[in-house]
């Protein structure tokens, strides 16, 4: 099995799903079996941890994992910092530090009395390292710096349930690597996802509609046109600005999914249902380190 | 008479990881508490105030809006696009975005 959520989602949807039902009629010890497991992607790793921080905290649902016995996947698992989430003495000098940021949280943060600024601003340095020192004053890092920002921002202000207190189930996760002349990056969030947190009034105004489909919200949403789940006058700008960082020409390609649609943009954007409900939104997205034909930037 | 002038740069005196709009849910340095501490103390000070937008990491949409659009809320749109003048070398077109944020405060 291709363990993806992005290049087989429907597979790998259908897997959570069928655990999110278990849960629902009473089960809570579980074990994940990914013995058999012969490709798997870092987003799916995000979720895990996600899924294991909120059941234990919630219902004390009990996660194990079995790891699979490709080696190259057991080291993906360590080296991406997945396995420090499970087990407390990983030896991290397997980590490699130099073209890897590891697997960060927000609420590791907030643990840690770290600004998740400063996770920005390391993500952004953890890039330039890459560039020449000339171009390091390129606008794409200026981008990813504020659309981090926005990305954990809005993760605070609008993933989920106001009467949901609990930072540890409130969460974000960044993971970046650099694999050939690219630089990729990972963020998910555990809320309710972009489709169900935009603004049903604003929706139906705007479009007399109660039933949009939710590759037209997210469209929307991403183009600013109306507001998200604050619903205050002059807010709304962050998703559009992260907008500018998924469709800038340095990113190669970039992907969105939440809840039931997928968004695709490599130099014009696409986008799928798809037929499982995705919990949260994950983006993904390359930063080139070859200069861009047209590129406005430098 | 010459005007009296107040310059602060945000990088150095405040800091070059801004994020957010509120101190201190949204993070340390945030829009909220840059325009309490920096700009609502002195805004009758002075006749123009410079905000240096230099040597930071990047200024998200919250933090502008929060720091800016709320200076607009707090006095007044014109006064502030009279008053205010940005330095940004690193993004010229960053300034035009908060003349927008101020314009728009209210919308």
């Amino acid at each position: 099995m291709h363990f993806s959520l992005i290049n087989n989602n429907e597979e790998s949807l259908k897997f959570f799903n069928d655990f999110f039902d278990l849960i629902d009629r009473g089960y809570y010890k579980f074990l994940f079996n990914m013995r058999e497991v012969k490709k798997l992607d870092i987003e799916v790793l995000l979720y895990i941890i996600s899924l294991d921080k909120i059941y234990k905290e919630k219902i004390n649902i009990q996660l194990n994992i079995k790891v699979p016995t490709e080696q190259t996947l057991k080291y993906i698992m360590i080296a991406s910092g997945f396995t420090k989430y499970f087990k407390s003495n990983v030896d991290i000098d397997e980590i490699d530090e130099e073209n890897i940021f590891p697997i960060c949280d927000g609420a590791t943060n907030r643990l840690n009395k770290k600004d998740d600024a400063r996770t920005c601003a390391d993500a952004v340095d953890f890039a330039k390292k890459f560039f020449d020192y000339s171009e390091r004053k390129n606008q794409i890092f200026r981008l990813l710096y504020t659309s981090l920002a926005e990305l954990m921002l809005n993760t605070d202000n609008h993933a989920y349930d106001e009467d949901v207190e609990d930072s540890i189930i409130n969460n974000w996760y960044l993971f970046a690597v650099k694999i050939g002349d690219n630089i990729l990056f990972y963020f998910f969030d555990n809320g309710k996802g972009i489709t169900k947190t935009a603004r049903p009034k604003i929706i139906d105004k705007a479009y007399g509609l109660i039933n949009l489909e939710q590759k037209n919200i997210l469209q929307s949403v991403l183009n600013g046109e109306f507001r998200s789940k604050t619903g205050i006058r002059h807010r709304g700008k962050g998703l559009p600005q992260i907008n500018d960082l998924l469709t800038d020409n340095q990113v190669g390609l970039s992907v969105i999914l939440t809840n039931r649609v997928f968004r695709y943009h490599s130099n014009k954007e696409e986008y799928q249902k798809v037929p499982y409900d995705f919990r949260g939104s994950l983006f993904i997205w390359t930063i080139s380190l070859v200069k861009v034909e047209g590129d406005s930037h430098g | 008479m010459d005007d009296k002038i107040k310059t602060i740069k945000i990088a150095e005196e405040y800091s070059p990881i801004v994020k957010g709009r509120h101190y201190p849910e949204d993070g340390k340095f945030t829009g909220d508490r840059f325009r309490k501490e920096f700009l609502e103390p002195i805004f009758n000070d002075y006749d123009i105030i410079r905000i240096d937008l230099d040597d930071s990491y990047g200024y998200p949409s919250s933090f502008r809006e929060e720091a800016f659009g709320g200076l607009a809320r707090a006095f007044s749109i014109k006064e502030v696009l009279e008053k205010l003048e940005f330095i940004c070398t690193d993004e010229p077109p960053l300034i035009k975005l908060i003349e927008d944020d101020i314009k728009n405060a209210n919308k």
